[in-house]
């Protein structure tokens, strides 16, 4: 499937121009957009898709009412968890390696896939 | 018959949650038949999961419990290594009075039914967070630090204890400096002891190895080269039974202090 993550930001989106702390949360009923990093120990929630500025560390849930085609972007993704939908992947243990490039997360034959973002 | 038991100190950063896994790990380490679960009940600041390398598999937490939004088994998480190790993490988005004494003491019933050691990390200070984590237990280990504050601290919390029956708790002092006692710039263990009155569990020696452990999230109490790991493990043999002296605080002996040893015989 190919898209274009701007098609999918439509007007109804909440704009958070820091980091949101270890501890902190948000929700929103449409897109959120954080300009700044989500921390370990922070959550985003998201009934549309979450667009992530800077680093994402926490844990981020997007279409949290159980809409699928929604999308979690970050310029660094080293997330805890991600959420879509009803669907859940966490990081691997062993894993401590990450990409030195902006990732997304998406679903794709009823699981979360994080891909590339050109 | 389960144990619940509280660990606290009123003063932070003295090393509850590091107390806390090095127990509950040894714990579920010495004895494979007996199931262990570890509460975390700082919520807003919880750290249990990271000292134990659990933070990715929390979904569920205590809240979620007490509110209705999950069942118990749902929001416990298997450790790493051990199978019968369980974590119950706090909500870190959430405040202390979202859960009551009474809620807790509901929850501490259920888990009872199915684990020998519930073990129970307390949050730092005396509020609602140390009355929520004291509200089911029935024993209480007291962690402090050879310095004047946590010692204060302690006692404090001692005093606190027992008005609430959890009478006779038991002591850690955890990061001793051995060569410091010696200079006389650090109290001594049995100055401590004279002020507070309780029951002496164990000793733990500063240990640098323990700082790596905890950002592995490997307990030091699985690690046979750790010195806190050996406290450890002596302080968990005390807890099911066994009589174990205190251990040798001294530093290993290097090259050096044998030749001024030699020199001053």
């Amino acid at each position: 499937m190919n898209f274009c993550i701007d098609e999918k930001i439509q007007n109804n989106a909440y704009l958070y121009e820091k980091t949101v702390r270890s501890g902190q949360s948000l929700y929103f009923s449409g897109n959120v957009i954080v300009l700044g990093d989500v921390n370990s120990g922070a959550i985003v929630e998201a009934e549309g898709n979450i667009i992530i500025a800077g680093k994402l560390s926490g844990i981020v849930h997007a279409g949290i009412n159980g809409n699928s085609e929604a999308i979690v972007y970050a310029k660094e993704f080293t997330p805890a968890q991600v959420r879509i939908a009803n669907l859940i992947v966490r990081k691997d243990d062993s894993d401590n390696s990450y990409a030195n490039y902006p990732e997304y997360a998406m679903i794709s034959k009823d699981q979360i896939i994080i891909k590339k973002y050109i | 018959m389960s144990e619940v038991i509280v660990i606290t100190s009123g003063k932070g950063g003295v090393g509850k949650t590091t107390t806390t896994a090095n127990i509950g790990t040894g714990l579920a380490s010495i004895d494979s038949t007996k199931k262990v679960v570890l509460i975390d009940t700082d919520i807003g600041l919880r750290n249990l999961d990271l000292v134990l390398g659990l933070e990715n598999r929390i979904v569920y937490d205590i809240v979620d419990i007490v509110q209705g939004n999950c069942k118990i088994r749902q929001a416990l998480i298997r450790d790493k290594k051990n199978e019968n190790l369980f974590l119950l993490p706090a909500a870190q988005t959430k405040d202390k009075s979202s859960v009551s004494e009474a809620q807790m003491q509901d929850l501490i019933k259920n888990l009872r039914e199915e684990f020998d050691y519930i073990i129970i990390d307390c949050p730092a200070g005396i509020e609602q967070g140390f009355k929520n984590a004291i509200a089911g237990a029935e024993k209480a280990i007291v962690v402090t630090t050879p310095e004047i504050g946590p010692v204060r601290d302690a006692d404090r919390i001692i005093g606190l204890l027992e008005a609430n029956g959890l009478a006779q708790p038991k002591l850690i002092i955890n990061r001793v400096k051995q060569n410091l006692i010696k200079q006389g710039d650090m109290m001594e263990i049995i100055d401590i002891l004279e002020i507070l009155a309780v029951d002496l569990l164990g000793v733990v020696p500063e240990d640098e190895s323990i700082v790596a452990s905890t950002n592995r999230g490997e307990p030091a109490v699985l690690d046979q080269n750790s010195r806190a790991g050996q406290a450890y493990r002596n302080i968990v043999n005390r807890m099911v039974g066994a009589n174990i002296p205190l251990m040798d605080l001294e530093e290993k002996n290097s090259i050096w202090k044998k030749f001024k040893d030699f020199i001053n015989k």
